[in-house]
């Protein structure tokens, strides 16, 4: 017994000190910053300036709460956030579906759709504005001169009304494949056997959908959802290559940057920060208490 | 039977065009002569290909610096992520600790919070540690995304790893040190 507590205690010490670089790397580059930036938050700190910086306490929320923009910015961030989540969990289901079942090539298909994941977003954007630019670019060319489906060529990243959508589509094609391999991954775990028995019971190919994989894949999903909406909700490069934020394009984490760099608002931008901060905690928080929730159900 | 197999080769024709279409296109720029690159209408085969962006790009010094650059920051981000996180992530799986489940958390809550929160703080604190615009300060800030990663994969990892060998080695007499292999 003797041993047993002494070996706790060397463990105890040891692990400590096999964290400690981690922890100390952390603390530097993630802690430090964060605290940082809600200090900064509460002053009017301007970047480069000369002037002295002085506290000024919550001004820089009231006045961010106050400001239109941000909440424009806001409401644009949760709609691309809401439709691209949407859309890409749709597809995403389908292509798991598609890519679990039997058939032919199916290793070569599956390495084939994750290639847009392994891109960086800035090159793949890249590729999208030139791709989607109204004189020259291949969308138009396919759609107006080849095919014929649109009468005319379309301004997809110069018209208020098509900008997001075009922020959209370029998210949902980078992001698609992460959903669909998490749900490939999930519907792997639903054992062959509960399929099987509904079969034997009769059920169709619909009904397994709705009353088999859907409920099954639950867990699976909420996952998903939380980390792509997440991830959303922070987006910023697609954004930035494809259109600076201008014509109803603006996200939270462009507005963000804009106060930071452009306008070097350093206090400000902090206040911003810390707001997005906080509603992506109160996310995570939600989705902890939910995962626990379910796990409490389980047991 | 036929018509369900057709439309479920059209499903994935429509998938494969709309995935691998943008890298098509991208190879196809790439290897049309500048003055293709705008036509109206667009060009969709690239030939003859011409090698005049290539040679250009590879000729370039500052590219080729970002190359260089880019490698350099990958790999000592990659290895020192590994050093610190297989450390971290053998403790997490294998020691029992006080507070072990809160580190864990609070190193997944790092991957969690928006980057541009603390960008304009690691900004001033590369300038006050003079690391601006230096490829060390560049894989320090890269340390914030890749480690929690590395932790929480490879804590999984060691936590799949059979303990038959290290409870041998605990009952032989050996501390935690030696069983880790440190």
């Amino acid at each position: 017994m003797r041993r047993g507590i002494d070996l706790h205690r060397q463990q105890e010490r040891a692990g400590w000190l096999f964290m400690a670089p981690t922890l100390a790397i952390l603390a530097v580059v993630g802690f430090y910053p964060l605290a940082q930036t809600f200090a900064t938050s509460l002053t009017d700190a301007r970047m480069a300036g000369g002037e002295p910086t002085q506290f000024v306490g919550m001004r820089n929320y009231f006045d961010l709460l106050s400001l239109g923009p941000f909440w424009t910015a806001g409401l644009t961030t949760l709609v691309i956030t809401a439709v691209s989540v949407a859309i890409e969990l749709a597809l995403g289901l389908g292509i798991a579906l598609l890519l679990t079942s039997r058939m032919r090539w199916r290793g070569l298909l599956r390495a084939a759709i994750l290639i847009p994941w392994a891109l960086p977003t800035v090159v793949s954007a890249r590729v999208w504005n030139y791709m989607l630019v109204d004189t020259y670019g291949v969308v138009n060319d396919l759609l107006v001169t080849r095919l014929h489906l649109l009468p005319e060529k379309v301004a997809w990243l110069a018209e208020p009304g098509l900008a997001p959508s075009a922020i959209i589509a370029v998210d949902v094609w980078k992001t698609t494949p992460f959903v669909t391999l998490l749900l490939m991954a999930g519907l792997q775990l639903i054992p062959a056997q509960t399929y099987e028995a509904a079969a034997v019971d009769g059920a169709s190919r619909w009904q397994q959908f709705w009353k088999v994989t859907l409920p099954l894949l639950m867990p699976t999903i909420l996952v998903v959802l939380i980390f792509r909406a997440l991830d959303a909700l922070r987006i910023f490069d697609a954004v930035w290559v494809l259109t600076r934020g201008q014509l109803g394009t603006e996200t939270v984490a462009t507005f963000t940057y804009r106060q930071m760099i452009d306008f070097r608002k350093i206090g400000f931008g902090s206040a911003a920060s810390v707001t997005i901060f906080a509603v992506i905690a109160v996310f995570v928080i939600t989705y902890l208490w939910l995962a626990r929730a379910g796990m409490e159900t389980e047991e | 039977m036929i018509a369900r197999r057709a439309l479920l080769w059209l499903t994935v024709s429509a998938m494969l065009v709309y995935t691998l279409f943008p890298f098509y296109w991208a190879l196809n720029g790439s290897l049309q002569p500048a003055a293709r690159l705008f036509a109206i209408p667009a060009d969709y085969w690239p030939w003859p290909p011409s090698a005049e962006s290539y040679r250009s790009v590879l000729a370039n010094s500052v590219f080729l610096k970002a190359v260089r650059n880019s490698i350099v920051v990958a790999t000592c981000t990659t290895l020192a992520a590994l050093a610190a996180g297989s450390l971290a992530a053998y403790a997490l799986a294998r020691f029992r600790m006080r507070g072990q489940n809160v580190a864990l958390g609070m190193i997944l809550a790092m991957t969690m919070f928006p980057q541009i929160a603390v960008v304009g703080a690691i900004h001033s604190m590369m300038t006050a540690l003079g690391l601006y615009n230096s490829l060390t300060g560049l894989c320090l800030s890269y340390m914030l995304f890749t480690l929690p990663l590395t932790t929480w994969v490879l804590t999984g990892f060691f936590r799949g790893l059979p303990r038959q060998l290290e409870e041998s080695a605990y009952i032989d007499g050996a501390g935690p040190w030696k069983t880790s292999g440190m």
